[in-house]
Parts: structure tokens; C-alpha cells; sequence
């Protein structure tokens, strides 16, 4: 991927004009809220991406990149909004220029131009995610399991193991409805053929005996065996002369037209009518629930999720409800995912056997139009042939449901309908065409043979093609069946894999954000289009995050968990990562931690980190994750954020000076240690009175902090002796005498005692005495930082409890020994 | 995917087997290396079972490799050991 050395910002969010030098190391920005930082993270999103999350994204409905991103003063000149990044690409050992403007946000400039750059650029543009805010990183804790599993999956890259899961899945649905059809048509095909030969079960000998018996009044030689191309007509005149038409056998015909009003008497059967009612059931609940989601989604909260459902009326329009109720209400209507896949699968079961008792009447009523067609004189078979159509309509509608769905309504009229009911006309053309088979004289035996003959041959052949398809479609279903099967394990273990692997990471990291909770375990569990997050809770078991756990580690899991699944998703291709105030409520105590971690796990990612905390942000230079960093010191509408360079408090200060301006520069001197002063009372554990609103001001911090740093030092020295390394106790003896000479210009010491050197004086020195003042400092904080010019680090102390055994930096060039055992 | 969060059944939906015609989102993008690895895995499956051809099981390989959710009747063509004619 890239770093980023430069961003040049114009005219875009809260920004007019803005330079930023990264030098494509660690960056921090502080100020506090409402400066600009969030505009910074959007411009290097909207620079890379051409998109910005935080108004495209989830749930931002009337807000957009094209309307909203431009500096307000510009919301109609989107061409005046435009950030250009300056990057080096490790990969290609490349710089480039990428310039965007608001008007064409899909268009990205790059300079010079460069293919193989140009791809780096799309990759990154695939993955949003190196920009986060705190809200963001959140929602991979907090979220629901199914949306989780969504969220990250979309994180991980795996939508297209789901997409091709989802492909299969729906191969195999057709797969075993087409054979369950298959299948029904097999069984109509032999219930035609029983009909036509009056056997209540198909028997070769028995088929076989009642051809033969035809055949023997017409004089033909028996068959011996029935196989696939037995032709039982085979030898029998074309038709009989006799005969009223062609192909129909008088008995076969009133056998069939019996069998059919057997079935009409019998009214539903009863496994249909089971069947019927438990789908029209589901069915009913579903749609219920579709009904509850679009009241919900109506209402505008349902995209913010139920827990926000706590007001007695709409936020947004006022009515009134009843909130206890309304949550149970959704609670109960919404169906999980799985529920809903379960619910779904015995639907198409039911639906499918309904289908199968419409089709066999559907056909048994389109054979008895012919029949009734046939007769001389015909009877009318208009009503038949429109009762055949309503349930061949009937079952489209149940098809179309098992195809989509979202087809409810269809599916519920067509369950609803009694399909097994035979409408009086037709029914009274049934009872004709009956009367017209019975009256129809008796033809002679040898036209009845070849008539049966007929009959029989085209059923058997019927049976048979049924018989192949069927036994087809059975074979295509197994193997869909099995490459399903197959799949679903294969992708199921993969990604459990992967989610030990990331959960791996996850643990690790977040017990050294955490070093006390030593037998922290977080557990990602897959289930289908579930992903359940689960974490220690101190040896009490594993829980939702949200359970137990307080906000701050909360956050911290975020960022603990996000980190592990960049790291799966992009492994040393994760070079880029912007954070935005996400390191918010991560606690004083583990802040260092934080730092540490992100340094020595993530060596050659590029953070760039935002938080409104100037001592966060001391935390960070101190740790040396970044070098730099760029203070907002305030904001307005005009000119946007005012910035203040940190990294040069002492020439700010000097500048000061020179327009005699010694209010400023102790104001600026004042602030200034108080963050350094706060950062080494931590680091060297100072003994400061404690205050429950941790509101300390220099007197409270910095003469215990420089105590403290005179005692460790003896410390040091008194180790030394013992372990008999004079070296080492020589260059410790000269430091604290450098210490005691320091301080001593500095009149820390003397705040309490003498009014007169206070530092709530200061602003009433003369330049030449604050000057001293300045200079006193500025070589004290020179002598307790790290000499080594890469590190500059203030020294700390470890472990962080209990004796200290160590004085060190994290460099460490600073490296004393405090033991004496 | 629709812009609801939660257990919204419209999500859902899009989870729960759909057919023919809602089966054709665009994939084109290179394999990561896990679905890669899903491939890879899947591939010796198919191989395994004795019961699928390994012809069949090579077929539906390269099927699933070109980047795109297959459509159903090239799910179907990959899985038939012979062209098919009608719909026998
Ligand atoms: N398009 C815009 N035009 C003008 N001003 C804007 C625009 N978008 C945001 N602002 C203003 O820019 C200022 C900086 O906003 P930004 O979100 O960057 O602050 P922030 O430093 O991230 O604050 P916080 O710490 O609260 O997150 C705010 O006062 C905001 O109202
Ligand atoms: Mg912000
Ligand atoms: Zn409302
Ligand atoms: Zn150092």
C-alpha cells in the first residue's frame, strides 16, 4: 500500500486551506473538539476512496459527499473542495501526487502517471476500512451477532465465499424441487397406468397377463418378457372400425372418470390438507412480520437498532406508543436469520406436496375435458378446461413463492383456496361425460382390445420417460446435494481458521494493552451467518462484550479486534491505518500500552492518529510512536482550524519574547509543562497528592516529578554500589549532580516557599528574567530526556507496579538498574 | 445488501436461498487469498469423492475461479458430465 507524506487540503469539511508534512512516518493530531481533526481523516478518506463514510455511510440518508463535503461557504462550487496526498509506495519505490475534487469525486488525478501506482490506489479504494472512527471500531464489539458476521466478513474479504455459498445453496433448492416434480409426474405416470389396467400395484406378471388377454382376442402371440421396448399394440390393426373415436378405451375412460370422482368425494386428503394448513401458518407469521419490519422501518429507528426504542413516542414523529411494548412486539416478530432459513425450508416441503395433490388434479381434470370433448355429441368441456387453468394458476403462484420469497401474498391466496372443491357446472360436466362413457355401446371385444392396446402402450411409454427423467433428476439432486455438503464444510472450516487465527491475535493484543488481565481470552464463534464475539470477563466466564465490560475496554477490544482483522485481511500489505479519536477512552493507565503495542506489533504500519487530548497525544511522542504531530488550537467558520506546531513550543515561545510578549510565552510555557509534567509523574511514579477530578496544576506536579527524579537516581546509584559497578555509579553521580544544578535554576523548589518566583508570577517578569526561566527548563528537560536524537524519550519506570526494577526508555539507551537484591 | 442493521429479515432474505435471477451479483474482483484457500480445499473435496467425476469436479473448479457468483445453469453445466440437450 502507500505512506503518505503530504496532505494538502482546500475547501473541503471544516477546512479552508491546509498543509499537513507527514514525512510518511507516525502522525498525530490534537485539538480540541470541533478544530478540524475529523476533516483531516475525511479529506486522506476522500482522497484515496472518493467517497467519505461518515455521510455516505450506514444510515446518513439526507447527507452526501457531492452536498455535504465542501466547506460550507463552497456547498454550491464542489469543483473548489479538493485534497491532493503525496505518497511513497514501498512496493514500487515511487512517489506520486493523487488529486480529488468534490465535482468528480470518481475521478482520481495522479501524477506522474503510472499504472502499476494506479492499481496500488484501487486496491486501497476496495479497502475503506484503514479510516476509522471511534463509532466505527465500536460496532465490530457492540453489533449484533448476524450483523457482525456481515460487518466482518465485509472486512475480511469474504463475501464471495458467501455469495458462492448462497449460489449453491439455491443450485440445490432447485435441484431437489425439480426432482421432487420429476418425481410427482413418475407417480401420476404409474397411477395412470394402475387406472388403465385395473391393478392396484404394477406387477410384470400381472401386466404382462392382461396384455396377453387382449392380445389373445386379437390373435397375436403372447409376450414373454416386458422390458423398455416391449410393444404391446405390435401387430394389432391401426384402429378398431368400430371403435367411437380412436385411442379411447371405453372401460379405461370410465375407470379414469371413477377415479377422478373417487378423489373429488374424498375432498382434501388429509397429509395435504396438514401440509396446507401448517404453511399457511408460517406463511401468515412471516408476513406479519414483513408488516412489523416496514411499521418499524416507517418509523425511522429500525436501521439504528431496537435498543433505541426507549421513548414513549416516535423521536421523529411524535406518535405515541408504548415502548415496553413496541420492543417485545418487534423482538417477537423479527425471526432471526436462522429461523427464518428453517422456517423457509420446511415452507417449500409443505408447499411442495400441496403442489403435488393440485398438479395430480390438474391433469386427472384436463384428461376428463378430453374425454368430454371426445364424445359424440361432445360435452362442453369450457368449465373443465377453466377449473384445470385456476389451479394450474394456484400452483404458479406457490412456485413463485419457492423462486422468490418475497412472492407472500401470492402464496398465502393460493393456500387459501380450496383447490380440491369442483365448481357445480363442472362438476355437472363431469357427470355428463360419465353418463356419455357409460351409454356408449359396448364395442365389439376386438375393437376394445386394440383400443386398450393403444391405451396401454401410450401409458407404459409415458411411464417409462417418466421413469428416466425422474431417476435423472434424482442423480442431479445427490450431486447438488453433495457439492453443497461439501462446500458448506470446506468454507466452514476455512473460515473458522480464520477466526481462531484472528481471534488469536485479538487476545494477544488486548492483554498487552492490558498486562494485569493475564488470562483474558476472546472467542470468535461462526455459526451460519452468525458471528458470535465472546470475551473473559476475570476467570467468570466468556460474554458479550457489552455484558460486563466498561466502555473504555470495550474501545479497546475494538481496536484490538479491528487490528487483528487488518492485519488477516491485509498482512504486510497493511501499511496505512487512519484512527480517529479512537484511542478516546482508552485509560491513562494503558495508554502506554497502546502505544507500545501499535509500535512494536505494527513496525511498518503508518498510523495517523486524532485525539482531543493534548496529553494523549505527549503519551504518544513520549512512547515515540509518533514523531510528529499537528495541534488545532481552535476553529472557526472563516478561516477554519488555527494550527499550532508542538514540535517547536520552544521557538514559539523565543517568538514570543522577541515581541516582548511575556504573558504568551508563559502561557505557552506553563501549558506546555504541565502535559510534560503529567507525562513524567506517571512515568516515574511521582508521589502527587491525589485529586478524584485529576485537575493537577504544575504546582501540584512538577517539584514532586523532579524529586522523584532526583531519588530514582540515587536509587540507580545505591544499585550500582551493590552490584559494585562504578562505571555505572560515577556517570549516575554526575547526573544527579547535573539534576541537583538543574533544578536548582529552575526555582522549582522555591514555588512554596517564595511568592516572588512562583510560575503564577511569570507573566509578570521582564523578558530577561522569564527568558532565564525558559532557558532553566528547557536544559532540565534536555537532561532527563533520552540523548539518543532518533528516541528523545522521557525515561519510565518498570514494572508499572510494585518495587521498580528498571529506569529506562524505549529506546533503550536509558537503561538503569534499580535492584539491589 | 440493503442499508439495514439489525436482525432485519430484508437482510435475511438475501441470506436465505434465492434463485435464478437474484444470483448474479457481479464479482469481479481477483481472489483473495481466502477464498483462494476455500478453492483449494474444495477442490481436493470434489477430487475425493469418489462418487463426482473428476472431470466434473474440475469443471465446477474452474467455474468457481473466474471471480463471478456463478449462475445457477452454469452450476449446472459444469456439474453434467455431457452437454445437455433439451431438458431431459
Ligand atoms: N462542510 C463544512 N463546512 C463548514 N464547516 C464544517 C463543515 N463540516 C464540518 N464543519 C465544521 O468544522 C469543524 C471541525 O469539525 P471536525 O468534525 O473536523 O472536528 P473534530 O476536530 O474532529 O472534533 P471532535 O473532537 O468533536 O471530533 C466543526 O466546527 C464543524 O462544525
Ligand atoms: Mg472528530
Ligand atoms: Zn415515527
Ligand atoms: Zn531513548
Amino acid at each position: 500500500m502507500i505512506r503518505i507524506k503530504t496532505i494538502h487540503i482546500e475547501e473541503f469539511r471544516g477546512i479552508r486551506e491546509l498543509d499537513l508534512d507527514l514525512g510518511g512516518a507516525n502522525f498525530g493530531i490534537c485539538g480540541p473538539n470541533g478544530t478540524g481533526k475529523s476533516g483531516v481523516v475525511d479529506a486522506i478518506e476522500f482522497c484515496l476512496t472518493g467517497n467519505v463514510t461518515r455521510l455516505s455511510g450506514q444510515g446518513q440518508g439526507e447527507l452526501s459527499v457531492k452536498g455535504h463535503a465542501p466547506h460550507v461557504e463552497h456547498r454550491k462550487n464542489p469543483d473548489k473542495a479538493k485534497v491532493a496526498i503525496t505518497a511513497t509506495i514501498p512496493s514500487l519505490g515511487k512517489d506520486v501526487t493523487i488529486t480529488r475534487t468534490v465535482k468528480n469525486p470518481r475521478i482520481m488525478i495522479l501524477t506522474p502517471a503510472d499504472p502499476a501506482a494506479e492499481a496500488v490506489f484501487d486496491e486501497l479504494q476496495s479497502h475503506p476500512e484503514f479510516a476509522l472512527s471511534r463509532r466505527e471500531i465500536a460496532k465490530y464489539i457492540v453489533t449484533p451477532p448476524a450483523q457482525r458476521s456481515t460487518d466482518v466478513q465485509n472486512l475480511l474479504r469474504l463475501e464471495h465465499i458467501g455469495g458462492l455459498r448462497r449460489a449453491f445453496v439455491s443450485y440445490a433448492n432447485i435441484c431437489k424441487r425439480e426432482d421432487e416434480e420429476a418425481e410427482r409426474a413418475r407417480k401420476r405416470a404409474e397411477d395412470d397406468l394402475k387406472t388403465a389396467l385395473g391393478l392396484p400395484a404394477l406387477d410384470r406378471e400381472k401386466v404382462l397377463e392382461r396384455a396377453n388377454a387382449q392380445r389373445g382376442i386379437l390373435g397375436l402371440p403372447t409376450l414373454a418378457e416386458l422390458t423398455p421396448q416391449t410393444s404391446f399394440k405390435e401387430g394389432a390393426p391401426k384402429d378398431g372400425k368400430d371403435s367411437e373415436k380412436p385411442g379411447i378405451a371405453k372401460d379405461v375412460a370410465l375407470a379414469d372418470l371413477a377415479a377422478l370422482s373417487a378423489a373429488i368425494k374424498a375432498a382434501e386428503p388429509a397429509t395435504l390438507k396438514a401440509h396446507r394448513e401448517s404453511a399457511l401458518s408460517a406463511l401468515r407469521k412471516l408476513k406479519e412480520d414483513e408488516r412489523a419490519l416496514s411499521l418499524a422501518r416507517s418509523h425511522g429507528f429500525i436501521t439504528t437498532g431496537l435498543q433505541l426504542v426507549t421513548e414513549d413516542a416516535c423521536p421523529l414523529c411524535d406518535t405515541p406508543w408504548n415502548a415496553d411494548e413496541l420492543r417485545e412486539h418487534l423482538k417477537a416478530k423479527l425471526l432471526s436469520a436462522e429461523e427464518m432459513g428453517t422456517l423457509l425450508e420446511s415452507l417449500n416441503k409443505a408447499i411442495s406436496a400441496v403442489m403435488g395433490g393440485i398438479d395430480e388434479r390438474a391433469t386427472a381434470i384436463r384428461k376428463a375435458a378430453d374425454y368430454a370433448g371426445a364424445l359424440n355429441p361432445s360435452v362442453l368441456r369450457a368449465e373443465l378446461d377453466s377449473y384445470a387453468e385456476a389451479l394450474s394458476d394456484v400452483k404458479a403462484s406457490l412456485k413463485a413463492f419457492q423462486e422468490d420469497p418475497s412472492k407472500i401474498e401470492g402464496a398465502i391466496s393460493a393456500l387459501e383456496n380450496k383447490w380440491w372443491e369442483v365448481g357445480k357446472e363442472a362438476q355437472a360436466r363431469l357427470d355428463e361425460t360419465q353418463k356419455g362413457f357409460t351409454a356408449l355401446p359396448d364395442s365389439s371385444a376386438k375393437d376394445k382390445a386394440i383400443a386398450f392396446l393403444a391405451v396401454l402402450q401410450d401409458r407404459y411409454e409415458r411411464l417409462l420417460s417418466t421413469t428416466r427423467t425422474a431417476k435423472a433428476m434424482g442423480m442431479r439432486n445427490a450431486t447438488a446435494q453433495k457439492v453443497h455438503d461439501h462446500y458448506n464444510a470446506v468454507s466452514n472450516k476455512v473460515l473458522e481458521d480464520i477466526y481462531d487465527a484472528v481471534a488469536k491475535d485479538f487476545t494477544d493484543f488486548y492483554k498487552a494493552i492490558n498486562d494485569d488481565e493475564g488470562k483474558f481470552v476472546g472467542e470468535l464463534k461462526a455459526e451460519p451467518a452468525k458471528l458470535s464475539f465472546n470475551v473473559d470477563f476475570y476467570g467468570r466466564g466468556t460474554f458479550p462484550p457489552g455484558a460486563y465490560h466498561s466502555e473504555g475496554h470495550q474501545d479497546g477490544m475494538g481496536l484490538c479486534l479491528y487490528l487483528a482483522l487488518m492485519k488477516h485481511t491485509l498482512g504486510d500489505k497493511f501499511s496505512f491505518a487512519v484512527l480517529d479519536d479512537v484511542l478516546m477512552s482508552v485509560d491513562t493507565g494503558h495508554r502506554r500500552e497502546v502505544c507500545r503495542l501499535l509500535k512494536t506489533k505494527f513496525p511498518d504500519t503508518q498510523f495517523i492518529l486524532t485525539t482531543h487530548d493534548r496529553v494523549w497525544l505527549q503519551y504518544m511522542k513520549t512512547e515515540g510512536l509518533i514523531q510528529k504531530g499537528q495541534f488545532f488550537g481552535g476553529w472557526n467558520i472563516e478561516t477554519g482550524p488555527r494550527i499550532w506546531d508542538d514540535t517547536d513550543v520552544w521557538t514559539e515561545i523565543q517568538e514570543a519574547l522577541d515581541k516582548d510578549d511575556v504573558p504568551r510565552a508563559a502561557a505557552l510555557m506553563r501549558r506546555y509543562l504541565e502535559y510534560i509534567s503529567a507525562v513524567l509523574a506517571d512515568n516515574l511514579r511521582a508521589q502527587v497528592e491525589y485529586r478524584g477530578d485529576a485537575n493537577y496544576d504544575l504546582g501540584d506536579l512538577l517539584p514532586s516529578v523532579l524529586d522523584r527524579w532526583k531519588n530514582r537516581l540515587e536509587k540507580g546509584i545505591k544499585s550500582a554500589a551493590h552490584w559494585d559497578h562504578d562505571e555505572t555509579k560515577a556517570a549516575l553521580e554526575a547526573k544527579l549532580a547535573e539534576a541537583t544544578m538543574l533544578i536548582q535554576k529552575t526555582n522549582a523548589e522555591q514555588w512554596a516557599i517564595n511568592k516572588s518566583v512562583h510560575f503564577n508570577e511569570w507573566e509578570n517578569f521582564t523578558r530577561t528574567e522569564f527568558k532565564e526561566v525558559t532557558d532553566a527548563f528547557k536544559a532540565l528537560l534536555g537532561h532527563i530526556r533520552c540523548q539518543n536524537p532518533k528516541c528523545g524519550g522521557y525515561p519510565y519506570l518498570t514494572p508499572r507496579k510494585g518495587a521498580s526494577e528498571q529506569l529506562r526508555c524505549s529506546c533503550g539507551s536509558i537503561n538503569v538498574n534499580l535492584k539491589t537484591k | 445488501m440493503s442499508s439495514c442493521s439489525l436482525n432485519c429479515p430484508q437482510w435475511q432474505l438475501d441470506d436465505v436461498p434465492k434463485l435464478r435471477n437474484s444470483v448474479n451479483e457481479q464479482h469481479n474482483n481477483p481472489l483473495s487469498p481466502t477464498v483462494t484457500k476455500v478453492l483449494d480445499e474444495y477442490l481436493d473435496t470434489l477430487l475425493a469423492d469418489e462418487s463426482l467425476g473428476d472431470a466434473v469436479a474440475k469443471q465446477l473448479d474452474a467455474l468457481l475461479r473466474t471471480g463471478k457468483v456463478p449462475k445457477i445453469e452454469d452450476i449446472d453445466t459444469a456439474l453434467s458430465p455431457l452437454p445437455k440437450g433439451g431438458d431431459g
